[in-house]
């Protein structure tokens, strides 16, 4: 049995952090399962546990008129529930897990378990998501797309904890998102696909398509993405441009939630949609 | 270990434990509440769910060291109040128990449902029930039981 920490206080959090190497735990919903042991039978931690939910400062939830913040302790139907939040990433929260999971689970933890799969991810990278990041040593900005490195694999040093995610607020006019899984609750995400629009007077003014589940980080291109943005007339050879990038950038894997033909295909075929329905209008 | 104090079915208890111990583990050894169901023990099931802080949880997941200072009801103290009596008798008329191991959980997570919406339609109901599995039923019996206890409780949530 390893090591505990429960502190009451943000400095007390990053005291401990800073003296010893530990885990953090949130709301617990996927360390629980990967560490979980028999019935009756303590977990197999790797490392001392530090807890995170007895301090409060961590739920704040700010909503500025330009921003969302949102604290570590938060969970996912807490963030669900922001009125302000952005659709994209309501619809993602609402499809996500189960309501008892919702209720523990939090977005910030499932920003650093950092799965390929991970369902907040997508609609947390169109929306240009960034993290604050802190430590005795002082603070620091990243944005999400940078924090998370690959499977499981995030930019934090064994003294930092994040404390919060700032979501920018736009008007964005077009919002799409698909979750493909195997039933509608409780499913890890065999492929996602979130993309969000300006348009305004036919003309793109921003525009974040990104997917998840088919690489071991979630896809973005803004190369593909500058192919539409501020452009007052599509031409008509972009899709085609377009669809040669995603398919050169999308590498999903067999697993056994999926097939990597599939993964790609259906990919492939929901950007074509969301092309179709949406941009090419 | 460390000492972890929390609410259980409204008495306040004391707990020296690792902090580590699942809140199933806790709920049904330490405290002898059985009537907490551990089925797949990776949150998919929901028969080990309970309320804390009235919101649904899988105790199976939760540690207990993310207990501390919430208030927890398990079926043990759910089954005195007069919502219960209304679920379960609902639950009976409408043919929604058959094995009964899922019966905890499901009574719970209607509970919650209830809770917030008094009134819930067809939709809110399965979704509120999408995180705990019943092998026998096939659902819709519950799905029925819940709409017969909205009607039959009505005023109480």
């Amino acid at each position: 049995m390893v090591k505990t920490y429960l502190p009451h206080t943000w400095q007390e959090a990053l005291f401990i952090r800073g003296n010893d190497d530990t885990m953090l735990l949130a709301g617990g919903t996927d360390l629980m399962v990967k560490y979980h042991g028999a019935p009756g039978i303590t977990g197999n931690f790797p490392k001392p546990l530090l807890f995170l939910n007895q301090i409060s400062s961590l739920k704040t939830i700010n909503i500025e008129t330009d921003s969302i913040t949102i604290g570590s302790n938060v969970t996912l139907n807490e963030a669900a529930g922001i009125s302000a939040l952005p659709l994209i990433l309501k619809q993602a929260l609402g499809e996500m897990a189960s309501p008892a999971i919702r209720n523990a689970g939090t977005l910030i933890g499932n920003i650093c378990n950092a799965s390929p799969a991970g369902d907040t991810l997508p609609p947390l990278y169109v929306l240009d998501a960034q993290l604050t990041i802190e430590s005795l040593n002082g603070t620091r900005q990243i944005a999400l797309a940078d924090f998370i490195q690959g499977p499981g694999k995030i930019d934090l040093k064994a003294n930092e904890i994040v404390r919060c995610l700032t979501i920018p607020r736009r008007n964005n006019t077009i919002c799409f998102y698909k979750k493909v899984g195997m039933r509608k609750a409780a499913a890890i995400s065999k492929l996602s696909f979130a993309a969000i629009a300006q348009k305004t007077d036919q003309k793109i003014t921003y525009m974040g398509v990104a997917l998840g589940a088919v690489g071991p980080t979630i896809i973005r291109s803004k190369e593909a993405e500058n192919l539409l943005t501020g452009k007052i007339e599509i031409l008509t050879d972009t899709w085609e441009t377009m669809h040669t990038i995603y398919n050169s950038l999308l590498c999903p894997i067999d697993d056994k939630r999926s097939s990597a033909i599939y993964r790609k295909t259906i990919a492939l075929n929901l950007l074509a949609y969301f092309y179709k329905e949406y941009i090419w209008q | 270990m460390k000492t972890i104090s929390f609410t259980l079915n409204n008495q306040s208890v004391s707990i020296q434990t690792n902090l580590q111990k699942r809140l199933v583990d806790v709920l049904r050894e330490d405290f002898a509440l059985t009537g907490v169901k551990e089925g797949c023990g990776e949150g998919e099931c929901g028969a080990c769910a309970v309320l804390a802080n009235h919101k649904l949880i899988n105790s199976c997941i939760t540690p207990i060291g993310s207990v501390e200072q919430l208030d927890i009801m398990s079926i043990e103290g759910f089954k005195d109040t007069e919502r219960y009596h209304i679920l379960a008798a609902a639950f009976a008329e409408a043919g929604a128990v058959q094995c009964g191991f899922c019966t905890p959980g499901m009574l719970l997570a209607a509970e919650a449902l209830l809770h917030v919406n008094a009134s819930p339609n067809e939709t809110e109901i399965r979704q509120a029930l999408s995180g705990n599995l019943c092998r026998c039923t096939g659902y819709s019996m519950i799905v029925a039981a819940v709409k017969i206890a909205a009607k039959n409780g009505d005023g109480l949530w």
